[in-house]
C-alpha cells in the first residue's frame, strides 16, 4: 500500500502545475509540519545523481522538473520554444516585479521612454497583469506580476527576488 | 552595460556614480560645468570608432538630461520651493531625477538578474511542456467528403466581398501552380493551412478546384489525422511535378 511519500510523488506527477503546500496538505490529510518532511524526505529520493527529476519549489507550490543535466536531451523532444524577451521589456518586467504595484506612467518616469509596446508583450505572455487602478486622477491601471512570471523565472515567491543594486 | 567615464574639474568617472555623489551632497552641483560633461557624452556617443550601443546612448544621455535637469532646479526662485507643502516637496523629491536616474541604473542591473534567472529555468521542463502532436501526422485513409466538408468550414469562414470591383483573375490553372509550389518545400500539408485569414470565397473555391484536380492526377494524396484534421500529402515519386 502507498505511503504518504508515494501518495505525495503520485501528486506531484500528476499535476499540470505547481501544486501549492495547502493543496497537498488537504490531498494528504497531512499538517504544514508533516509536509515539510514528507518534501524533504522526498527530495532526498531525488538527489542521487542517476536521478533525472528534481523537486522546485516555484510560484508559491510545488513542482516536479527535469534536472538542468537532462536538459540537452530533453530539449530534444517536441518542446514548445521560449522566446527570449527583449531588453526593454525585461527592463519594465524588472520594474513592475520591483515595484508592483505599479501603473505605466510610474513606470515611464523611472525609464524615460514609453513602455507600452513592452507592456502588451508582457501582458500578452501573461507574465503581467492588471492587479486594480489606482485611485488618483484618470484612476490608472496599476500592474503586478502573475504566478507565470515566478514559473518562468524559477521563483517560488517574490521574495526571492534577488535585490537590485547597481 | 557598457558606460562612458568622463573627466572634470573635480571628479573622474561613470556620470551614474557622479549622479550618486550630487545626490548624496558629496558633490556640490554648481562647482561643475554640465556643458563640459555634455560635450563629453556627445562625442564619446558619435565616435565612429567606438559606436555605443543604442540602449547604453540612450541610458547616459537619459542621466546627462537629469543632471542638467537637477542643476537647472535650483536656478528657480527660492518662494517657489518655499511655498510648497510637506507633502508635495516629498513628492518633488521622488522626481529628482538622479535618484531616478539611479533607480533606472539598478533595475537595468535587475533586469540582468532576471535575464540569467529565465536562462536557468529555460533548462528544467516541467510535465507538459512537450508536445503531444507529432511532427508528422500519422496517415489515416479518408474520403473526398471530409475535404469537401473542410473546404465548407473556410467558406463560412470567408470574407463576403462588400462589392467587386475589378474582376478577380484566379484561375484553376493559377491554383494547381500555387498549390505545386507549397508543396516543393514540404511533403504534407494541413488542409486548413491553405486558407490564410481573410480568402475570398472566389479564391478557396478555385483552390478546391485545383486539389481536386491535382487528387485525380494522383499527385496528391488526402489523409486524416488522428486527430481529426485533414492532411494532404504529396505523392512519393518525384512530389509533385
Amino acid at each position: 500500500m502507498l505511503d504518504k511519500l508515494g501518495l505525495l510523488e503520485a501528486v506531484l506527477f500528476a499535476a499540470p502545475e505547481p501544486v501549492t503546500a495547502a493543496k497537498l496538505c488537504s490531498l494528504l490529510d497531512v499538517s504544514e509540519s508533516a509536509l515539510g518532511l514528507l518534501i524533504a524526505d522526498y527530495e532526498q529520493t531525488l538527489l542521487p545523481p542517476t536521478r533525472g527529476i528534481k523537486l522546485r519549489a516555484v510560484a508559491y507550490g510545488w513542482q516536479l522538473v527535469t534536472k538542468p543535466e537532462a536538459a540537452d536531451v530533453v530539449g530534444l523532444l517536441n518542446t514548445p520554444r521560449r522566446h527570449r524577451l527583449s531588453k526593454p521589456a525585461l527592463e519594465v518586467l524588472a520594474i513592475i516585479a520591483y515595484k508592483q504595484p505599479i501603473t505605466r506612467f510610474e513606470i515611464e518616469e523611472l525609464r524615460g521612454v514609453k513602455c507600452e509596446r513592452s507592456l502588451l508583450t508582457l501582458m500578452e505572455r501573461e507574465l503581467i497583469c492588471e492587479v486594480g487602478r489606482k485611485e488618483t486622477i484618470g484612476r490608472p491601471i496599476i500592474y503586478g506580476t502573475t504566478d507565470t512570471f515566478l514559473a518562468q523565472f524559477n521563483l517560488s515567491s517574490l521574495k526571492d527576488l534577488p535585490p537590485p543594486s547597481v | 552595460m557598457r558606460e562612458l567615464h568622463i573627466a572634470c574639474s573635480i571628479f573622474a568617472g561613470t556620470l551614474a556614480a557622479l549622479a550618486k555623489l550630487v545626490n548624496s551632497g558629496a558633490v556640490d552641483i554648481y562647482s561643475i560645468r554640465l556643458s563640459e560633461i555634455a560635450e563629453q557624452v556627445a562625442a564619446a556617443i558619435l565616435d565612429p570608432d567606438t559606436p555605443l550601443d543604442p540602449e547604453d546612448a540612450g541610458a547616459e544621455l537619459v542621466l546627462c538630461a537629469g543632471l542638467l535637469r537637477h542643476k537647472s532646479r535650483y536656478m528657480l526662485p527660492a518662494d517657489k520651493c518655499a511655498d510648497a507643502t510637506p507633502e508635495e516637496e516629498q513628492s518633488d523629491e521622488s522626481l529628482l531625477a538622479p535618484n531616478t536616474w539611479l533607480t533606472c541604473q539598478q533595475y537595468k542591473a535587475a533586469a540582468e538578474v532576471l535575464e540569467n534567472l529565465a536562462l536557468d529555468a529555460s533548462r528544467l521542463y516541467p510535465r507538459g511542456m512537450t508536445e503531444s502532436r507529432p511532427s508528422a501526422p500519422p496517415r489515416l485513409q479518408t474520403s473526398l467528403m471530409a475535404l469537401v466538408m473542410a473546404f465548407q468550414d473556410a467558406l463560412e469562414n470567408s470574407v463576403a466581398p462588400l462589392m467587386e470591383i475589378p474582376r478577380d483573375e484566379f484561375t484553376v490553372s493559377e491554383a494547381i501552380l500555387h498549390l505545386q509550389g507549397l508543396f516543393s518545400g514540404q511533403a504534407h500539408l494541413r488542409v486548413g493551412d491553405l486558407f490564410p485569414l481573410g480568402s475570398t470565397r472566389l479564391h478557396i473555391i478555385v483552390l478546391f478546384l485545383g486539389l481536386l484536380e491535382l487528387i485525380k492526377l494522383g499527385q496528391v494524396d488526402l489523409f486524416d489525422s488522428e486527430c481529426g484534421e485533414l492532411f494532404l500529402y504529396a505523392q512519393e515519386a518525384g512530389r509533385v511535378a
